[in-house]
C-alpha cells in the first residue's frame, strides 16, 4: 500500500510539476495554434523588424510552450543567432534575409543536439505564441560574434550532451541557451577556452534558478531523458534570454533590446 | 495481483505523462514540415504561403558585399551604427533533412558556415 501511495504521489507531483522549455505542440496530438501563413507573416515581420534596425547579428528567442507551464523566471524557451546572409535559393537567385545558427535537440534523442543552420519560418514553426525577444549586440560585439560563427570556434564550442537546465558554469552539458552564453563569452574575450569561458561566466553571470521540489530533482533525471542535474551542486541554475539579455545589459553591450509580438 | 495492476498502472501512466512534464527545450521544426496547414490552402491555391527553399547562405556583413567572406572587409562599419538592411519578400525555408547523398552530389559546399540543415 505504501508502495500504491508513494507512486501515486510521484504521478501527482509529475502532473503539477512546470514544465522546462519545448516545442512539444507540433507532435501529433498537440493543438494546432497557427496557420502555417500566420507563422510566415509573423517570421518576416521578425526579419524585417530587426533589418530595419540594421543589425548583421541578432540574438532571438521564441516561446514555446504556455508561459504558464514554464518556472517563474522563464519566458522564452528556445534561442539562437540571426545572421544577415545572402540566401541562394534552390532556383538560383540571391535573396537577403536572416539565416538562423541553432543548437537543437534531436528529436529522437532528446539528450543529444546538434548544431542546425535554419530560417525564420522554420524558427517559429510550432511555437506556442508568436512572440519573439530580441536582443541586438552593438556593432562591435556583432562583429565578435561573427567571427566566432565564421571560425572553427563555433563547432569546437558545441557540446552534443543536452541537458534542458544544463549549467552554464562548466561544460558536463549544454543547451540552447548556455550554447549561446558560451559563443558570445568566447567572442568577447577572444578565446575558445572553456575553462576559462567557464571561469569568466561564474564570475560575470547570473543565472537563472530552477525551483523544483526534491521529489522532481530526484524523479526528474530517472523519467526525462533531456533532464539531469549531475552538472549542478546546490541549487539548479542555468542560462536563459533573460539572464543572458541581463548579462548584455549590465556590461554595456547591448544597442537594443524588445520584443515582437503577433 | 490486484494491487500490482494498480502499480503497474499508474507506472506506466507515470512514464507516459513525466516526460512532457519536464519537457524539451529546443526542437528543432520545417515550416514546410509542419502540419499547420493553411486553412485557406486547404481549399484552393489562391492565397496559399510561398515558400523558397534555401540552399545555400552567406553572412553578409555590408550591403553590396555578396559573398564575401566575414572578415575580408575593413573594420570600419563595425564602429557606427547601423543602417536599416533589405529583405526579401519572399519566405525561405530550410531544404529537407540530411540524407545519404546519390552518385552525384546536389551541391558541393565549400564550408560549413555556408551550408543548410544539420552539420
Amino acid at each position: 500500500m505504501r508502495i500504491l501511495q508513494l507512486v501515486a504521489c510521484i504521478l501527482w507531483l509529475s502532473l503539477s510539476s512546470p514544465v522546462f522549455a519545448g516545442n512539444m505542440s507540433t507532435s501529433d496530438d498537440s493543438p494546432v495554434n497557427f496557420t502555417q501563413e500566420e507563422i510566415i507573416s509573423f517570421a518576416k515581420k521578425v526579419e524585417k523588424s530587426i533589418a530595419g534596425k540594421g543589425a548583421r547579428v541578432a540574438i532571438v528567442s521564441r516561446v514555446g510552450r504556455s508561459p504558464e507551464e514554464l518556472p517563474s523566471g522563464i519566458n522564452y524557451t528556445h534561442m539562437a543567432f540571426w545572421v544577415y546572409s545572402n540566401i541562394q535559393t534552390a532556383d538560383g537567385r540571391n535573396i537577403r534575409g536572416y539565416q538562423i545558427y541553432n543548437l537543437y535537440q534531436r528529436s529522437e534523442e532528446l539528450d543529444v543536439s546538434d548544431l542546425v543552420n535554419d530560417f525564420p519560418a522554420d524558427f517559429f514553426a510550432g511555437v506556442f505564441e508568436l512572440e519573439a525577444g530580441i536582443v541586438i549586440p552593438k556593432p562591435k560585439v556583432q562583429k565578435a560574434i561573427l567571427d566566432v560563427i565564421a571560425s572553427g570556434t563555433y563547432k569546437k564550442l558545441h557540446n552534443p550532451k543536452y541537458s534542458v537546465v544544463a549549467s552554464p558554469f562548466n561544460n558536463q552539458y549544454q543547451n540552447c541557451t548556455e550554447y549561446t552564453l558560451d559563443v558570445l563569452m568566447s567572442a568577447l574575450y577572444r578565446t575558445d577556452d572553456m575553462d576559462q569561458l567557464k571561469a569568466n561566466a561564474a564570475e560575470y553571470f547570473t543565472p537563472q534558478t530552477i525551483h523544483l521540489s526534491p521529489l522532481k530533482t530526484l524523479f526528474g533525471p530517472i523519467f526525462v531523458e533531456d533532464f539531469t542535474t549531475r552538472d549542478h551542486n546546490d541549487a539548479i541554475e542555468t542560462a536563459t534570454f533573460t539572464t543572458i539579455k541581463n548579462f548584455m545589459q549590465k556590461y554595456d553591450l547591448t544597442l537594443e533590446d524588445y520584443s515582437v509580438k503577433l | 495481483m490486484r494491487k500490482q495492476s494498480c502499480i503497474l498502472f499508474l507506472l506506466g501512466f507515470l512514464l507516459m505523462t513525466a516526460q512532457p512534464a519536464i519537457a524539451q527545450g529546443s526542437l528543432g521544426h520545417s515550416i514546410q514540415a509542419s502540419k499547420h496547414g493553411s486553412q485557406a490552402g486547404a481549399h484552393s491555391a489562391v492565397g496559399a504561403a510561398k515558400l523558397t527553399s534555401g540552399i545555400v547562405a552567406v553572412p553578409l556583413i555590408a550591403i553590396g558585399e555578396v559573398g564575401k567572406a566575414v572578415g575580408s572587409t575593413g573594420e570600419a562599419m563595425w564602429d557606427e551604427a547601423n543602417e536599416p538592411l533589405p529583405i526579401a519578400s519572399e519566405t525561405v525555408t530550410a531544404g529537407p533533412p540530411p540524407s545519404v547523398p546519390s552518385d552525384k552530389p546536389v551541391i558541393e559546399n565549400s564550408s560549413t558556415l555556408t551550408s543548410t540543415g544539420r552539420e
